[in-house]
């Protein structure tokens, strides 16, 4: 049920950045300042904001934004990581070794450091989110690939394979990756919340996105020193990240739970 | 032993980390003695200066002179205000550090009493509540929460300042006071993230044999899971806690825009700004040292508690 | 004084336990036999009204005449403890790992007496002494992970009997103990509970520990299904259930014809193994070899090295020495040559197979590259599967859908398809409950018998050793000690590590 609950809200969040990629309601680069500061009205669901833009269509790009951003940095994540754990559990001497602690330094830099560094270098801009965000989870997934891997390496049907004359590859591909597939899903989607909440902090800091590009984040920050005038351009913004975490989060849960039990120590009643 | 080969490590990665920051700023376009002197300076001037700043030395060296004076606690000098940059953070370290800390404290404080409850009152309603409340709490950006609290209780209420800092000169009360709506905006998703954590190490914990048999003693649950299922699973909530760390600091820089605090935040996106290499080097630097420590610390603290590693040399 | 009326027990809607119903007099000893999920750890943490998360009970668990399951919390702390006092399995999660032991003896006496610290130090120190703990040099500053599961498991006594409570509950209070610490724990438990006073209700799936109570209760399916004085039991048990267990205990099997070990040359022989693990040696030089039909027992006490040799020569370990199949030795670990010939029947079921894969993906794995056709494998994994027992129906379906015991012969069928000339079975039946144990043993003597297949079997229950063995290899801490036909052994045991291993043998049997 509730589950069920986040999936469509995940759809509807997912169709309007989808969309928006061809169209929005109102063009979000043209300013209307004669209808600056609408309430909410059948032709402006959310109402418009300080230069009479359509905030429906800004929150539908933004999502293309916020989303995307965060997608393509969990896919680093896990491009880099998996393969990263992976070789550090199959070789467990000095390769293994090096492998994470070269994570461990990499995880001493925050995303937001990350993101400043690069920034500081190349300018600001959306891609430098995707790549702090994305480095930031390498080794997240490194590790969480490593000690399950680790985990199934132990277990006997890996010795049951070898003495079937199975090579490393393939115990690799038939043994270990389908056993840890569904504990790297469920942790890329509790992964990818994080990601939408920090994407959201590097706009808001003009780290992320730059105008006229339109991001959540953004929106936050330009709504910030109207929140006398006008708070709901900045209610909006913020109710879209938080439904966003949320609803993955939730997803991410329902997957954890249907996740399979079947390595946990089996308790005697 | 293990103390050694931790301190060591952790030596390593301080290194490393600094190695990598120093290489990050080698890479970037403009020239440190350029900026300062600006665009249309005299070649010949800017030539003197890169002497004089010791940027015409090897990278190594550079790197190394570097290091050395960050070790005895001297991080360069500014380029646009042309004062150490120690100084400079030194002045800002006053808002961010006070904010981190009420932040931990904060989201320890409502983080472990709740979790524990909820670990105990597990599937009844206190447990349901707490957890319904941690899932909002962790999914609320913390910047959202800061301008929602400026709204209500600065703009309608005109209980608190919008933001600003007076600075400790003007009273500690009036110091604190302005930290407070920041402090919350930073603790409340640590403090859900938290809650859930404690919980689920609480409840783990409460799973095993031995927990059963302190109430097989006559404990009853409350201070069973107290004296026994807590101790446990302290490891494991130390350890997010370090991990959290990284969060948090990333939080107060958020958190000190959405304020206007006068923080290593705001000190940091001015010179990122303003191309001012080495006090984005300086803040950069202690920020990830802080974290690389916080996560040191909460480690070796987690695997002190153990007595398996504690007693490891008696056994 | 303690009295069990239509005890019922649910998860869910599921019934756990039926209308159970059991009495025990003061002093009095009850054994609650059956086999795992017959509902008998229930009943025991009934008698402490303390269910396992999710769990609901009914009727009416009495204590002099008082209800416990309708207790408070409040009213029920201030007996358990005291007059009733419980030790669990596991002796590696019973005690908390973060509190030093005495702490945790201590305890009870906090919780239920004004005694001051120095008493109550006085009384930890005691039954230190009565449990033999001292006599180890095992003090209270002593944390668990220091001390072996036996030393454990009386720690777990002493706690038990720190306030000389009316009634101990034992919930399989040695099955997870090597048999030595297994027979000292149960003398100690019942000789301690009997100087004492107290009632005994010990829970137990094998009758060698049952036999030390009175009575006998035997449970199945969450029902007692037969109780009586356990002399008569042991006779002429009347339950189905009952019987099964009996049987299982006094497994016979056929003689196994004479089986010439010096004929030369083995099936597989091994000669001058060394296995390092980091800079200790784990196996020392040791040999061995088998003939052809032959049952081999390898036993020692845990950490000799028994299984670590058998994965060295089979090539899952890198080792040192020479492994020769039929006098030619085998010059790479992963030689063909050496898995055809012999093949491996791991210890535990529940890891030793791919929980993602089809019973006939398993069972087939060991013909991978053998060049057969698909519908050759699926048809030789049917007959495997039919040698072991079960039916063509368990192809297509996951291992989880099957019980331990059926694992065991899926896991079994595996290591046949290959058509190996010699099977080896690392502790194959000591996961099992004992009457599932005897199908297996069967099956493994009816297996050997038939098709004149060669048996290495790793083992540390004499018991099954000398049921099944044509000749023991005995190791300990690494080395080869001892080796001898059954009777050589069992009736002159030369080496000390095998006397002590044939001296528990006989005291439990």
């Amino acid at each position: 049920m509730r589950t069920a609950l986040a999936l469509s809200v995940l759809c509807v969040f997912a169709v309007g950045a989808i969309l928006a990629i061809w169209w929005t309601p109102y063009p979000v680069d043209t300013m209307a300042i004669a209808n600056r500061f609408a309430g909410p009205s059948l032709a402006h669901p959310l109402g418009t904001d300080q230069y009479g833009r359509d905030l429906l269509s800004m929150l539908m790009v933004g999502a293309r934004t916020s989303l995307g951003v965060a997608a393509a940095a969990i896919a680093i994540g896990v491009a880099f990581g998996a393969p990263l754990g992976l070789l550090a559990a199959a070789s467990d001497g000095i390769a293994g070794a090096l492998v994470m602690r070269v994570n461990d330094i990499i995880f001493a830099f925050p995303a937001l450091i990350v993101a400043v560094i690069l920034t500081t270098s190349f300018g600001p801009g959306a891609m430098n989110a995707v790549f702090a965000i994305g480095v930031f989870n390498i080794p997240v997934f490194a590790r969480l690939t490593a000690s399950s891997a680790r985990r199934i390496l132990a277990l006997d049907f890996i010795d049951a394979a070898r003495l079937s004359g199975k090579g490393k590859v393939r115990i690799a591909l038939e043994h270990v990756a389908p056993n840890i597939a569904p504990i790297i899903l469920t942790q890329a989607t509790t992964q990818f919340a994080i990601a939408i909440l920090a994407e959201a902090g590097l706009s808001y800091v003009g780290l992320g996105a730059q105008p006229p590009s339109v991001s959540w984040g953004r929106m936050l920050n330009e709504a910030q020193t109207l929140v006398a005038l006008a708070p709901q351009l900045a209610v909006w913004p913020g109710l879209a990240i938080a439904v966003a975490v949320l609803t993955v989060t939730t997803l991410g849960e329902a997957l954890r739970r249907r996740l399979d039990p079947r390595f946990q120590r089996v308790r005697v009643a | 032993m293990n103390a050694l080969r931790r301190l060591l490590q952790l030596a390593a990665t301080l290194f490393a980390a600094s190695l990598l920051i120093f290489l990050a700023m080698q890479v970037l376009p403009g020239d440190p003695a350029e900026v300062l002197l600006g665009m249309n300076a005299d070649p010949v001037a800017i030539a003197a200066l890169r002497t004089e700043m010791g940027l015409d030395r090897p990278l190594p060296v550079q790197f190394a002179s570097w290091l050395g004076g960050v070790l005895t606690g001297d991080f360069g000098l500014s380029a646009t205000y042309d004062v150490p940059v120690t100084d400079l953070m030194l002045e800002r370290a006053v808002v961010t550090v006070p904010l981190a800390i009420m932040g931990v404290a904060l989201s320890l404080g409502i983080a472990l009493p709740v979790g524990l409850i909820a670990a105990i009152r597990r599937g009844k309603g206190a447990d349901r509540a707490a957890m319904g409340l941690a899932l909002f709490g962790l999914s609320v950006p913390n910047m959202w929460l800061g301008l929602m609290l400026i709204y209500v209780f600065a703009v309608v209420l005109g209980l608190a300042p919008a933001g600003g800092f007076p600075g400790w000169d003007s009273g500690v009360g009036r110091a604190f006071g302005a930290l407070i709506m920041p402090a919350i905006a930073l603790a409340v998703p640590q403090a859900a993230i938290l809650t859930r954590i404690v919980r689920t190490s609480v409840v783990e914990a409460m799973d095993e044999d031995y927990v059963t048999l302190a109430r097989a003693k006559g404990r009853r649950l409350g201070p069973a899971v107290l004296y026994h299922a807590l101790p446990n699973a302290w490891a494991p909530i130390l350890t997010i806690v370090g991990l959290q760390f990284g969060f948090l600091v990333s939080g107060a820089v958020v958190i000190e825009t959405v304020f206007s605090l006068p923080g290593l935040g705001r000190l940091l996106f001015q010179a990122v700004n303003q191309r001012d290499l080495m006090v984005v080097a300086g803040v950069v630097l202690v920020l990830v040292a802080t974290v690389v420590i916080v996560n040191a610390l909460c480690d070796g603290l987690a695997a002190w508690i153990n007595p398996r590693q504690r007693t490891a040399a008696t056994a | 004084m303690l009295t069990v009326d239509a005890l019922t027990a649910h998860a869910g809607r599921t019934p756990l336990l039926s209308g159970v119903s059991l009495r025990l007099g003061a002093g009095e000893r009850l054994a609650i036999v059956g086999a795992s999920g017959s509902g008998k750890s229930l009943t025991a943490r009934a008698s402490l009204a303390l269910p396992p998360a999710g769990l609901t009970y009914g009727g009416r668990v009495a204590l002099d005449g008082r209800d416990l399951l309708t207790m408070s919390e409040a009213d029920l702390a201030p007996l358990r403890g005291r007059d009733i006092a419980m030790i669990f399995q596991e002796p590696a999660t019973a005690l908390n790992p973060a509190m030093r032991i005495g702490t945790q003896i201590e305890e009870p006496l906090r919780i239920h007496t004004d005694l001051n610290r120095t008493a109550r130090r006085e009384r930890v120190a005691a039954l230190l002494e009565r449990t033999g703990l001292r006599a180890v040099g095992v003090g209270p500053e002593r944390f668990p992970h220091q001390l072996s599961g036996g030393q454990r498991q009386r720690v777990a006594v002493a706690i038990a009997l720190a306030l000389s409570p009316r009634l101990v509950i034992a919930d399989e209070p040695t099955s997870a103990l090597d048999s030595v610490s297994a027979a000292v724990v149960l003398d100690l438990l019942v000789r301690l509970t009997a100087e004492e006073g107290a009632g005994l209700i010990l829970i137990t799936h094998d009758l060698a520990v049952a036999r030390r109570a009175e009575r006998i209760a035997v449970m199945d399916a969450g029902r007692v299904v037969e109780e009586g004085a356990t002399a008569a039991f042991l006779k002429a048990p009347k339950s189905e259930a009952g019987q099964r267990l009996v049987a299982a205990a006094r497994l016979v099997l056929p003689p196994h014809p004479e089986v010439r070990a010096d004929a030369a040359p083995h099936v597989l022989s091994a000669e001058g193994v060394t296995v390092m693990r980091g800079a200790r040696a784990t196996v020392r030089d040791a040999s061995i070899a088998i003939a052809a039909g032959e049952r081999l027992a390898l036993v020692g006490g845990s950490g000799s090295g028994k299984t670590t040799l058998m994965r060295a020569v089979l090539g899952l370990l890198p080792r040192t020495g020479t492994v020769s199949v039929h006098g030619t030795p085998v010059v790479r670990p992963d030689e063909p040559r050496l898995r055809q010939t012999a093949r491996l029947v791991f210890q535990d079921p529940a890891t030793s197979f791919n929980p993602r894969h089809s019973v006939r993906r398993i069972v087939t794995e060991p013909l991978y590259r053998s060049g057969l056709s698909r519908r050759e494998k699926t048809r030789r994994a049917t007959a495997a599967l039919a040698a072991v027992g079960l039916g063509e129906d368990a192809l297509w379906r996951k291992p989880h859908a099957f019980s331990g015991g059926q694992r065991q012969r899926i896991a079994i069928a595996r290591a046949l398809i290959a058509e190996p000339e010699i099977l080896v079975a690392d502790e194959a039946v000591s996961a099992l409950d004992a009457a599932i144990k005897a199908d297996i043993v069967r099956l493994l003597d009816r297996l050997t018998r038939e098709s004149g297949i060669g048996l290495v079997f790793i083992a540390h229950d004499l018991g099954l050793v000398r049921l099944l063995a044509d000749r023991i290899v005995v190791m300990d801490d690494g080395a080869i000690v001892e080796e001898g036909d059954v009777a050589q052994i069992f009736g002159s045991p030369r080496h000390p590590a095998t006397r002590a291993l044939v001296a528990e043998a006989e005291a439990l049997a």
